[in-house]
């Protein structure tokens, strides 16, 4: 047990935590609420309520409507309460939005006023997140609008990038001006610059960011966020998707990187962002695309040392609710919009791996994003009750446009047979393409969409990461040549 | 606290105020002062007490600014400050930043300096215990941090805390309490099962029966039944053997009726069981109607499985 002095800062800190709100459990089952008969009873009572809910808003000629499970499990606890009242809440949004549409002016509006106007001081908690304000800004403007960006906008993008640009790349790209380099702003920073398609400037940084990514190199494969940070999925792909991109990846910067990623899948199937703690959906992203990345044959997933791809498959497909229709990030978490990405571009992914076409419901994730993340005042949510920002307008446009599309790899083998055949060589990327440019795609609904297709292992559109690659591809060529 | 320290002498930068910018932030005065010197100071590599205070000022201001972390290590190690202090007043931030995961990364950072500056018979040899009061306060107030559950994977690790008696009452408890909390079985999980050498046989044996009752008493948790299927797979069991306990929670004959299905979760490990077994027709009917009634937000999904089994 724990001697007095533990007790006396437990409840010294349990106070200060106190001031802000009440503590959601106690670890003494003893103190907890007991489902006593008042609690059996408005169990049955919200059941009752939900069902009817459920049966008052459904709309036949929807494909998705909300499904309550037939399965009665009694069981009450903290996750069970606050499931429910999200269910409820979502219920309720789904009520009072029956309609299918998609707002694009409004978001446009948001998105503009979100990057010209000024923000109020209590944003300055994003100030070590300058690159990535601009990325989110700016990759949600492009899925959505016909236009290219301003060319006004972009020159003050790149202003931005510049100034957090550490000694031409030496040190990293920073969350803000004179700060220090970061893996993860780096990764913001690129795919901004890509979007302004300011290759002069990248071409300029890549051999630096090169050799700042060995620094960060972990004997075990892995990378660091930056000098004394944290090394987990998420630090390892962000280097691993801006080298693809830049086409800087070598043997030496990607040497025992696959086979650490493979130690961070669990007992669940997804995978979490270090070896032994809980799948999670970000970092599950992080580790599937980053495999995208480091293979370039379809084949290398059923490689005797590669991850367990069915027991991912069934992880990722459990994370779709089916009342809510959205997607959450653990098991038994709630529901978030931001998964629409983060989830949600797992399953093209997996799709092109299994060829399978649907493994998920994309009506479903669709109908969430519209009616219950989407506002109109232009933005998106995490769920209703919450407010709009950046991080999610752009996540969800982007689960959005996955809900849009089909993937599929291309079968390189069998065409480099038929090259050979045809006395072809494939010239316009190196050998070691990764599979995250060897993917095809195709419209659900044929030929129309809201968005712009992306690429699920970037999480900008599909053509802007192809053409980045393809400019240093033959820049590279033309050097060599 | 000291407050006389002076930094008129210091030459502050600019910390994105250039104008016109997108995404300006108005930064409050204070803010702008306080980091506008602290980003000077770091220019300039300076490793002092005042640099060390206006750090902590800053951190108060925004918790989040990994800089200052990255800088605050730094200076602490130019002038060999006592690493406990540190480890106290960082608990403060944490519990006035309960979001917050730079400060555990830094926790780690200053352990491990810890555990490299002091040798086995130094009175300031590291407890782990020390961790405890924290932790358990964090995870009170919310039970699925991930990265409080992360340090204290890393905590554990490192001191070889697998079988501390305070580790596995403190998870028992976050299970009993919350059932359907994942983070504690993805936890226990961890601690029972992560050693690669050192499993005996019998914790399977022990395990399975602490999990099983569990999904009797709340049979639709997929926590549960995907720590069950975990440690079938961790040992290389056949879940074959499960098929009873499965049977518990629904009845194949009357598989129609909701009232005698306790569980989505037993039909899918009763389809796997029965494909072991070489009964393809009986696998493809439960996918069937776990696509069209018991599950039908996956019916994709359980296409799928059946497809697989058609195809092979």
């Amino acid at each position: 047990m724990a001697n007095k002095k533990d007790e006396e800062r437990l409840s010294y800190m349990l106070g200060l935590l106190g001031r802000k709100r009440e503590s959601q459990f106690r670890v003494d089952p003893k103190d907890q609420e007991q489902p006593g008969d008042d609690s059996e009873y408005e169990d049955i009572y919200t059941n009752h309520q939900k069902r009817d809910m459920i049966q008052r808003i459904a709309n036949p000629e929807y494909a998705f409507n909300p499904v309550a499970s037939l399965i009665e499990d009694h069981y009450v606890s903290a996750t069970r309460n606050t499931q429910e009242d999200t269910e409820m809440d979502i219920l309720e949004a789904y009520k009072e939005n029956p309609k299918l549409h998609f707002d694009r002016d409004s978001h446009l509006n948001y998105i503009k006023r979100s990057l010209e106007s000024k923000l109020p001081h209590y944003y300055k908690s994003l100030d070590a997140n300058h690159p990535w304000m601009m990325y989110w800004l700016a990759n949600s403007y492009s899925l959505i609008s016909d236009e290219p960006l301003f060319s006004d906008i972009k020159e003050l993008i790149n202003d931005k990038i510049t100034r957090c640009i550490v000694r031409d790349g030496l040190g990293g790209i920073a969350g803000g001006s004179n700060q220090i380099g970061h893996a993860a702003s780096t990764y913001a920073g690129i795919l901004a610059l890509v979007s302004t398609e300011n290759y002069e400037l990248l071409d300029k940084i890549r051999p630096n960011l090169y050799k700042w990514y060995m620094s960060l190199k972990l004997p075990n494969g892995s990378f660091r966020m930056h000098v004394n940070g944290e090394s987990d999925t998420r630090s390892t792909y962000c280097v691993l998707s801006v080298a693809a991109l830049l086409n800087i990846t070598s043997e030496e910067l990607v040497e025992g990187t696959a086979e650490w990623l493979q130690t961070c899948q669990t007992y669940e199937g997804g995978f979490a962002g270090v070896p032994n703690t809980e799948a999670h959906g970000g970092y599950t992203y992080c580790a599937l695309a980053s495999y995208f990345l480091l293979y370039s044959h379809k084949k290398e997933f059923s490689k005797e040392n590669s991850f367990d791809v069915d027991g991912l498959v069934r992880w990722a497909v459990m994370r779709q609710y089916g009342i809510e229709g959205g997607l959450s990030g653990r098991t038994n978490k709630l529901v978030d919009a931001c998964y629409s990405f983060w989830i949600g571009a797992l399953y093209p992914l997996l799709e092109s791996i299994t060829d399978q076409s649907d493994l998920f419901s994309r009506e479903a994730l669709g109908h969430y994003i519209l009616r219950c993340s989407q506002s109109q005042k232009g933005g998106f949510r995490d769920k209703p009750g919450t407010s709009v920002d950046f991080y999610h307008t752009n996540y969800t446009l982007c689960g959005f446009s996955i809900c849009e599309s089909y993937f599929t790899l291309e079968d390189k083998e069998e065409k480099e047979d038929k090259e050979e055949k045809e006395g072809k060589e494939e010239k316009e990327d190196n050998p070691q393409k990764p599979l995250a440019f060897a993917l095809k795609y195709k419209l659900v609904k044929g030929d129309i969409s809201l968005t712009k297709v992306i690429n699920p292992v970037y999480g900008i559109p599909f053509e802007l990461a192809q053409a980045c690659r393809s400019y240093f591809i033959t820049k590279d060529h033309e050097n060599a040549s | 606290m000291a407050t006389d320290y002076n930094f008129d002498d210091v030459e502050t930068v600019k910390i994105n105020e250039e104008t016109p910018q997108l995404c300006q932030i108005l930064y409050d005065d204070e803010y702008k002062h306080t980091i506008g010197i602290l980003l000077g100071l770091l220019q300039i590599r300076e490793y002092s007490e005042r640099a060390l205070y206006l750090t902590e000022k800053a951190l108060e201001l925004l918790a989040s600014h990994y800089t200052i972390w990255i800088y605050r290590y730094d200076i602490l190690v130019h002038l060999n400050k006592d690493l406990f202090e540190e480890l106290d007043w960082c608990e403060q931030v944490a519990l006035e930043n309960e979001k917050n995961y730079q400060i555990w990364n830094y926790r780690q950072l200053i352990i491990t300096r810890i555990l490299a500056t002091t040798d086995e018979s130094s009175k300031k040899k590291f407890d782990p215990h020390r961790e405890f009061p924290i932790l358990q306060s964090m995870l009170e107030s919310d039970p699925k941090n991930h990265h409080v559950w992360s340090y204290r994977m890393w905590l554990v690790k490192k001191f070889n805390l697998f079988k501390d008696d305070r580790e596995n009452e403190f998870v028992n408890k976050c299970i009993s309490a919350d059932l359907w909390n994942n983070s504690a079985w993805s936890h226990r999980f961890f601690l029972k099962f992560s050693q690669e050498k050192d499993i005996p046989e019998e914790t399977f044996a022990t395990e399975k029966v602490y999990v099983q009752d569990y999904i009797i008493e709340s049979p639709q948790n997929p926590s549960t039944w995907n720590y069950l299927t975990g440690i079938y797979k961790k040992y290389n069991k056949s879940i074959v053997d499960l098929e009873d306990f499965c049977l518990k929670f629904v009845d194949i004959e009357k598989i129609d009726d909701p009232n005698y299905v306790k569980s989505s979760f037993a039909i899918e490990l009763l389809a796997k069981i029965f494909v072991k077994q070489q009964k393809n027709e009986a696998s493809i009917q439960l996918y069937d109607i776990l696509g069209s009634k018991y599950d039908p937000i996956r019916s994709n999904y359980w296409d799928y499985e059946k497809k697989k089994l058609i195809s092979h």
